[in-house]
């Protein structure tokens, strides 16, 4: 590659985003791939070219944009594989092949699954579609042989329009969700809470009062409002700062002259603040919880356990109180899907009951 | 730097809800078409489990059980529906059901698929009944 084409490669990337890009080049490497009339399959470099790229790109962005961490690191090996895998299924020629790239993408699904805390959910989701609805659907390929290749199968409806339709909306929804999580607004900055409370914890020994307000409270070093900021800026607890230590806008500790006052609003802060780290260390919610299913979906999001990486916390004991919330809160709901199994199971049945011996067309 | 925060998982379940939608509408085997849609409910299955985890509530994850249970029914009528439609035309190609299209819409271009040939239709095969073993002949009788 020239240098010229390297510059308006490069010019390119930068007008479109490196996320754009990326899912050009998945657009191009399915509308390639996928099986049209008249492609032999000499196109397959350039296909698996264009869509590696556009993978190493986007696990390039997501390394760029989080902290290193074995949790990243799953996550890409198992969006990886399970995105091939879905890519796979959809340009493969052969069902049959297809069921089994499936089978893939549910597995890899499965690591998701389990990174985002659903052990439960992972196994049932790997017992009913790789064990049971992929090996149906291999069982029905081989009552269904074909003993020619099929038009079906090697040639699609309107492939550029559909690939076009696709990507348009995975751009779509891409483009919404980088406009909606700009920053880590789900990051709580629990360092920032600890240097605050260790410098006014020393602090607190000051007897002097204009050396006490130097230290903690004057310009940039005011501690309340550096631990509001810490705290997220708004919610549950910038609240009972606001209310406890500040009295609604009484206190005004940088006005005041009277070094007791400041020093009990300090301790309160303290005490504020200590409640706060130990709030989020807790392995279980304090109080009632809404049918053992976590966090109360009304509550506001400062006011929800969070876990030492400051995302909410789940139900330690994730299982059985899912297993409570099914057969409580959602009894009607199991027994009504009850029903509905019931239901398909009669009508699958009824569906095929009558198997000719002679095909009448 | 950060870790891994909701938007991550959600792109993902954008990206697999997109690649399904596009086997839903392109491809023509019908078991890739049913696949296709799997593949999208796996996608609203992730998004359902990262809001819970970001949430810290488990009410996303029974909504995906409930998923899980009407893909279960959906897997026994398509089979049903499959195998039915393939013996009436002996393909697996949706396109040959077009004539269900409605009357102002124009047909797919593929007239000439619409033909059947009768050369290839072959019998389903028929399973003996269960627990008798099927006789053949010059079987020797050694049961």
């Amino acid at each position: 590659m020239n240098n010229e084409s390297w510059i308006y490669l490069t010019n390119l990337s930068l007008l479109f985003g490196l996320t754009n890009l990326s899912l050009l080049l998945g657009w191009l490497s399915i509308y390639v791939a996928l099986p049209k009339r008249g492609s032999i399959g000499s196109s397959n470099f350039l296909c698996y070219g264009f869509g590696f790229i556009s993978l190493l790109i986007a696990g390039a962005q997501v390394f760029r944009e989080y902290s290193f961490n074995p949790e990243l690191v799953l996550f890409c090996i198992f969006s990886f594989f399970s995105i091939v895998g879905a890519t796979l299924l959809v340009v493969s020629k052969n069902p049959a092949r297809g069921a089994l790239a499936f089978a893939l993408t549910i597995s890899s699904t499965g690591g998701i699954f389990l990174l985002l805390a659903a052990p439960f959910v992972m196994a049932a989701n790997i017992i009913v579609y790789a064990g049971a609805i992929v090996v149906t659907f291999l069982f029905l390929l081989m009552l269904v042989k074909q003993h020619h290749a099929d038009l079906a199968d090697t040639e699609c409806r309107e492939p550029f329009l559909a690939s076009l339709a696709g990507f348009a909306l995975m751009a779509t929804i891409v483009s919404i969700l980088t406009a909606a999580f700009p920053s880590n607004s789900l990051t709580v900055n629990r360092g920032e809470v600890e240097r605050v409370l260790s410098e006014t914890k020393v602090a607190l020994d000051i007897s002097n009062l204009s050396e006490l307000k130097v230290k903690v409270i004057n310009g940039d070093s005011y501690v309340v409002s550096r631990l509001k900021n810490a705290f997220g800026g708004s919610g549950y607890w910038v609240e009972r700062i606001e209310v406890e230590v500040q009295k609604n806008g009484t206190v005004l500790l940088n006005k005041s002259e009277n070094i007791d006052e400041i020093k009990s609003a300090l301790n309160l802060m303290l005490d504020i603040g200590t409640e706060y780290l130990k709030n989020k260390a807790l392995l279980r919610p304090e109080g009632p919880v809404a049918s053992n299913a976590g966090a109360d979906p009304s509550l506001p999001l400062a006011k929800i356990r969070k876990d030492k990486t400051g995302r909410p916390a789940m139900p330690a004991d994730n299982t059985s109180f899912l297993g409570k919330l099914l057969f409580s809160d959602q009894l009607l709901a199991v027994e009504l899907v009850g029903l509905l199994l019931l239901v398909a199971t009669i009508g699958a049945i009824v569906i095929v009951r009558k198997l000719p011996t002679k095909v009448s067309l | 730097m950060m870790v891994l925060d909701l938007k991550a998982y959600l792109v993902l379940g954008a990206v697999l809800f997109a690649l399904g939608m596009i086997a839903f509408i392109s491809r023509r085997n019908m078991i890739t078409m049913f696949l296709g849609a799997e593949l999208m409910l796996q996608g609203v299955a992730i998004n359902f489990l990262a809001f819970s985890r970001f949430r810290g509530n488990l009410q996303g994850q029974s909504f995906v059980l409930f998923i899980l249970s009407v893909a279960a029914c959906e897997a026994a009528i398509a089979m049903a529906l499959i195998v039915i439609l393939y013996r009436a035309k002996r393909s697996l190609d949706v396109s040959k059901w077009q004539d269900l299209r409605e009357e102002d819409l124009e047909p797919n271009e593929d007239l000439e698929i619409m033909a059947i040939d009768d050369n290839q239709i072959q019998p389903m095969p028929i399973l003996p009944v269960a627990g008798r073993r099927p006789v053949k002949e010059g079987d020797a009788s050694h049961v």
